[in-house]
């Protein structure tokens, strides 16, 4: 079975970098089924695209994004429409999987090499995260679970055995997990049987420290830092002009570019600024603010949509229409579905008071 | 945890970048060896 990442799509892209691109996918398909497995699955579950836009099934993603599974052979599952009550333990408890996800024999995380504002980045382990099988997933796995540790959970209910990262077009920057206007040409595919190990890697080629991402921080808690033999590429490889989430690079540009137009010379930070104490706090310690802030932000089902509006706008709100409508009335279902959720959420909110904790100990 | 294999190809040719890494990392004998238990 392949997971890939696909249901951030929003419309066909050439190349593909806010999706894991479909012809690598088919052709690790043509790979699988050349060395002697013939029952091949893909899988993806609906995400919360399907609160703002309608027919967001998997198969009709899959089918726009370029897949093709008659001409390859495999089948496509919709994890949010095949499902079983299951009691995973942990913190995710009992809830439901996807009869696809809980029967395969072997799992492989095909994910895209991006930034994410929570998790800094989506890459082997979170691209499970898109695996839990409900759609509205801000409601269920954001308000009323904490996303991580369900994410935790799933994998240590359905193993993972095998990890790629399609890193041949790259999406960095604050929004990198909705895609980008301009993609970074990395121009490398990533493999481990440990999707750990792999994370671990690609995170550093970033230039973020892993244990910022909290979803490979938990599985170094629950699993233990594995030990890296890596082929390929030297132990300090970055990317190059590689921006983070932090929101000092792509601000900093955007306010430098547009006063370079009107002024036409590049500006210059003001001595009197340059200067000041709060200049250099905000300069060092932005990242961890944002990370905090976006924290914050997911514990209101309001805000959560509103953002994901409000981002989509800053990215460019570039979903295909005529494939995927704009659901009618959506103020209107919004509120509805936030005061419902406000009125039953329940949120323990470790992710917040972590970053928060990080934040207040990075002033000092 | 034990110790793994993370290969990363770099180039141009982004299926022989594909096929190197799945070679390299071993996935066929990962494969071979869960399917056989």
């Amino acid at each position: 079975m392949v997971k890939p990442s696909v249901m951030m799509f929003t419309h066909r892209e050439d190349p593909p970098v806010t999706y894991t691109d479909p012809e690598l996918v088919e052709r690790l398909v043509e790979m699988v089924r050349d060395a002697g497995y013939e029952k091949i699955r893909m899988v993806e579950a609906q995400n919360i695209y399907g609160n703002w836009y309608d027919d967001r099934t998997v198969k009709n993603v899959m089918a726009a994004a370029g897949f093709d599974p008659k001409k390859y052979g495999y089948e496509v599952c919709d994890l949010t429409e095949d499902v079983e009550e299951y009691d995973y333990g942990g913190k995710l408890g009992k809830h439901i999987v996807g009869r696809a996800w809980r029967d395969a024999d072997f799992r492989i995380s095909f994910a895209k090499n991006k930034t994410h504002m929570s998790n800094m980045v989506t890459l082997a382990i979170k691209n499970i995260y898109g695996t839990l099988p409900m759609q509205d997933k801000a409601a269920e796995y954001h308000l009323k679970r904490e996303w991580y540790a369900a994410t935790i959970d799933n994998l240590k209910n359905f193993p993972v055995q095998f990890g790629l990262i399609d890193a041949v077009y790259s999406a960095d920057g604050l929004l990198g997990f909705k895609g980008t206007a301009v993609p970074q040409h990395t121009k490398m595919v990533m493999a481990s049987p440990s999707i750990v190990a792999l994370d671990i890697v690609a995170t550093r080629m970033m230039r973020i420290k892993p244990e910022r991402s909290i979803l490979t921080k938990l599985a170094i808690e629950e699993w233990g830092r594995p030990e890296i033999d890596l082929l390929g590429i030297g132990p300090d490889y970055v990317h190059p002009d590689w921006d983070n989430l932090l929101i000092k690079d792509w601000f900093a540009r955007f306010v430098f570019k547009l006063l370079t137009r009107i002024r036409g010379r590049r500006p210059e930070v003001p001595d009197v600024l340059r200067k000041s104490y709060l200049y250099h706090l905000l300069q060092e310690k932005v990242p961890e603010f944002w990370q905090a802030a976006s924290d914050v932000l997911e514990e209101s089902y309001l805000s959560f949509n509103l953002a994901g509006i409000i981002s989509n706008g800053l990215v460019g709100d570039k979903m295909d229409t005529d494939l995927f409508p704009r659901k009618k009335n959506l103020p209107k279902r919004l509120i509805d579905k936030s005061i419902a959720n406000v009125a039953e959420g329940r949120k323990n909110r470790k992710s917040t008071r972590q970053s928060l904790r990080e934040f207040y100990e990075s002033l000092f | 945890m034990g110790r793994y294999v993370v290969a990363v190809e770099r180039g141009d040719d982004k299926f022989a970048l594909l096929s190197d890494a799945v070679d390299k990392s071993g996935l066929f004998e990962v494969l071979d060896g869960e399917l056989s238990r």
